[in-house]
C-alpha cells in the first residue's frame, strides 16, 4: 500500500523534528535543560493528575473490580505511556491513555493474549505485519483512524454493539449470546457484516486519496 | 475448551478475499475456535497471495477500532435516544481534538520557554517491580512494587507525593531546602535523612532508618502537634489524618527493597494488600474477620504464594484458585 509508505515517510520527518528540537535546545546558551525531556515529564504528570482516577473508574465499570484489578491495569498502562519517547505525537492524550490500558486489559484475558501471538506469528510467516496503537501510528494514520471510526457511524447499534463488547470489552461470543440472548451465529453473522463494512470503506478512502495525488 | 458446534469454520465461497478473512476474523474471535479451526486458518492463510493482504488488513481494522474507547462508551449510553452516535462523536472529538492539540502543543512550549520555577516529575514502578530513582538534587528513592511518586524540585523546597505504593527514601543534606513527602493524610518534613514511606488503603506508615523526620497529619487545622522521630522509629497515621503512637522497628522490616516482604504482627488484610503490588494473580479474601488475624511472616517477594502455605497450615481456611485469582475464606466454624 502507497499509503503505508507515506505513513512511513511522515514518521521519519516527524522523528528529525525532534530530534534538531532537543539538539538546538542543548547547546542553547548551554542551558543544562532538555526540553524535549522536561516536556515528556510534564505531559505525564498532566495525564496523571487528570485522568488517573477517572481510567480507574472506567475499568471498574467496564472489567469489573478485578482480578486484574482496574488500578493495576491502569499502573502499568501508566507506565508504558510514560516510558515513551515520542509523546508529543499524542493528539488527544486521555483517549490514548484509555486506548493503552483497554489494550492492556485485553492481554490479560488469556485466550485474547493466545489469539494475538497466534494471529502475529502467522502473518508474519506469510510476510505481513499489523502494527499496535503507538503515538506515531495515531499521528501518521489520523485520518485512516478517522475513516474507520467515521464508518462504524454507518453502522447499526447492534453493530455497534457487538464491536464493543468484542473488541473493547474482550467477550467471547458465548458470553455476548448469555448477556444478551442473541444467538452465536447471528453475532458471527453481524459482526462479519460489520468488518465488511469498515474494511470497504477504508479501501474507499485509500483509493480516494491515491486519486487525488 | 471443547470443540463448539455453535462456531463452524466460515463459509467462504463465492466471497472475495477480503470478505473471506473478515469472516476468518470473526471467526478466530468467537473464544471457542478449536485446533482444527486454527489449522484450516492457517491453510486458508497460505493458500493465495491475496489472502495474507486481505488478513493483515482486516486485522489491523479491528485493532485499531480499539482507538478512543470512550467513543463506544457514549455509543451504549445513548444508545436509546441518539440516532448516530458515532457520527457525533467523530465531529466532535475527532475535529475538535486536531485543534487542541494545536492548541495543547503550543501551551507546552510556552510554559517551558518562560522561566517557570520547577515543573513536576512523575515516576512510576509495575506490579511486581522494585525500581531505584535518582533525583536531581541527588536523593534516591527505591520505588516498591505498583508505586507512584511525584517530584517537585524548585529553589526554595523539595517536594514529593506520594500516590500510591510505597518509597524509601535517601534524602541528600540541603539545609536551604527542606524536603517534603505528603502521602494522603499524612505530611513528612526533613533535611537530609534515610525513611521509608508505605502508603494503602488504612492509611500511611512512616519508619526512620536514619536522622529525624517531622510527621504531621495533613490537615489544615491541624490540632495534633507534629511528632518527631528518629532512627528506628516509626508512625501510623490512618486516612482520617489521626496519628498513632511511636513504636520501634527492627531494620529487617524494610527488607523489601532486596526483594523479601517482612511483616510484624501485622492484619492479614494489609499483609495482603502489600503482596498483591507483587503478584498478578491477586489473593483476596471473602471475610473481614480473616483480613484482622493478625500475622508475622518473612518471604520473598516473588514468591508470594507461600503466605497462603503457611495460612493453610495455621488457619483454619480454603483456598480456591483459578486461572487470575486465589480466593481464601474462613472455614466454617461452630458459631
Amino acid at each position: 500500500m502507497s499509503t503505508d509508505r507515506d505513513q512511513n515517510a511522515t514518521r521519519k520527518k516527524a522523528k528529525a523534528g525532534a530530534a534538531s528540537d532537543s539538539a538546538a535546545t542543548q547547546s542553547d546558551g548551554g542551558r543544562p535543560v532538555d526540553l524535549a525531556e522536561a516536556r515528556r515529564h510534564r505531559f505525564v504528570q498532566r495525564l496523571y493528575n487528570d485522568h488517573f482516577r477517572d481510567l480507574v473508574r472506567w475499568l471498574a465499570r467496564r472489567y469489573g473490580a478485578g482480578p486484574p484489578e482496574p488500578e493495576d491495569i491502569a499502573q502499568t498502562a501508566f507506565t508504558r505511556i510514560a516510558a515513551l519517547e515520542d509523546v508529543e505525537y499524542i493528539r488527544n492524550p486521555r483517549a490514548f491513555l484509555f486506548t493503552t490500558a483497554v489494550n492492556e486489559a485485553l492481554t490479560r484475558l488469556r485466550w485474547i493474549k493466545r489469539l494475538r501471538t497466534f494471529v502475529e506469528a502467522e502473518l508474519h510467516e506469510v510476510g505481513e505485519e499489523v502494527e499496535e496503537i503507538t503515538p506515531e501510528r495515531i499521528y501518521s494514520s489520523r485520518n485512516r483512524l478517522e475513516a474507520v471510526l467515521a464508518s462504524a457511524a454507518s453502522l447499526t447499534d447492534k453493530q455497534r454493539e457487538l464491536i464493543r463488547r468484542s473488541r473493547l470489552l474482550g467477550q467471547t461470543y458465548a458470553d455476548i449470546s448469555a448477556d444478551t440472548g442473541w444467538s452465536a451465529a447471528d453475532i458471527s453473522r453481524q459482526l462479519t457484516v460489520a468488518m465488511n463494512t469498515l474494511v470497504a470503506a477504508l479501501e474507499a478512502y485509500d483509493e480516494d486519496k491515491e486519486k487525488n495525488k | 475448551m471443547t470443540v463448539r458446534a455453535d462456531y463452524p469454520v466460515p463459509e467462504l465461497s463465492g466471497k472475495t478475499p477480503q470478505d473471506q478473512a473478515n469472516a476468518w476474523l470473526v471467526y478466530l474471535n468467537s473464544g471457542g475456535v478449536p485446533e482444527e479451526g486454527r489449522k484450516a486458518f492457517s491453510t486458508w492463510l497460505r493458500a493465495d497471495a491475496t489472502h495474507a493482504r486481505a488478513y493483515a488488513a482486516s486485522e489491523q481494522v479491528w485493532r485499531d477500532l480499539g482507538y478512543m474507547p470512550e467513543a463506544y462508551d457514549d455509543a451504549v449510553a445513548k444508545s436509546g435516544g441518539a440516532r448516530k452516535p458515532f457520527a457525533a462523536l467523530s465531529r466532535r472529538q475527532l475535529g475538535v481534538a486536531a485543534a487542541a492539540a494545536l492548541v495543547f502543543a503550543g501551551i507546552a512550549v510556552w510554559q517551558f520557554g518562560g522561566s517557570e520555577t520547577a515543573a513536576a516529575k512523575l515516576y512510576a514502578s509495575r506490579v511486581g517491580e522494585v525500581k531505584t530513582v535518582r533525583l536531581e538534587d541527588g536523593s534516591t528513592v527505591t520505588l516498591g512494587a505498583a508505586s507512584t511518586i511525584s517530584v517537585t524540585l524548585s529553589k526554595q523546597a523539595r517536594s514529593v507525593v506520594l500516590e500510591r505504593g510505597r518509597a524509601y527514601f535517601e534524602v541528600a543534606h540541603d539545609a536551604n531546602r527542606p524536603f517534603s513527602v505528603n502521602a494522603g493524610a499524612a505530611n513528612v518534613t526533613v533535611l537530609g535523612t534515610i525513611f521509608d514511606i508505605a502508603r494503602n488503603t488504612a492509611g500511611v506508615r512512616v519508619s526512620v532508618v536514619k536522622g529525624v523526620v517531622m510527621v504531621a497529619p495533613d490537615k489544615p487545622d491541624a490540632s495534633d502537634e507534629p511528632v518527631h522521630l528518629t532512627a528506628g522509629q516509626r508512625l501510623e497515621v490512618d486516612t482520617s489524618g489521626a496519628l498513632g503512637t511511636v513504636e520501634a522497628f527492627k531494620a529487617g522490616d524494610l527488607a523489601w527493597r532486596m526483594g523479601r516482604l517482612v511483616f510484624h504482627n501485622e492484619s492479614l488484610a494489609q499483609v495482603v494488600e502489600e503482596i498483591n503490588r507483587y503478584r498478578t494473580v491477586k489473593i483476596a479474601l471473602l471475610d473481614e474477620e480473616l483480613g484482622k488475624t493478625r500475622i508475622t511472616i518473612s518471604i520473598p517477594a516473588n514468591r508470594t504464594d507461600q503466605l497462603l502455605s503457611v495460612l493453610e497450615a495455621t488457619e483454619p481456611i480454603g483456598i480456591l484458585r483459578t486461572g487470575n485469582s486465589v480466593t481464601v475464606r474462613h472455614l466454617k466454624k461452630a458459631n
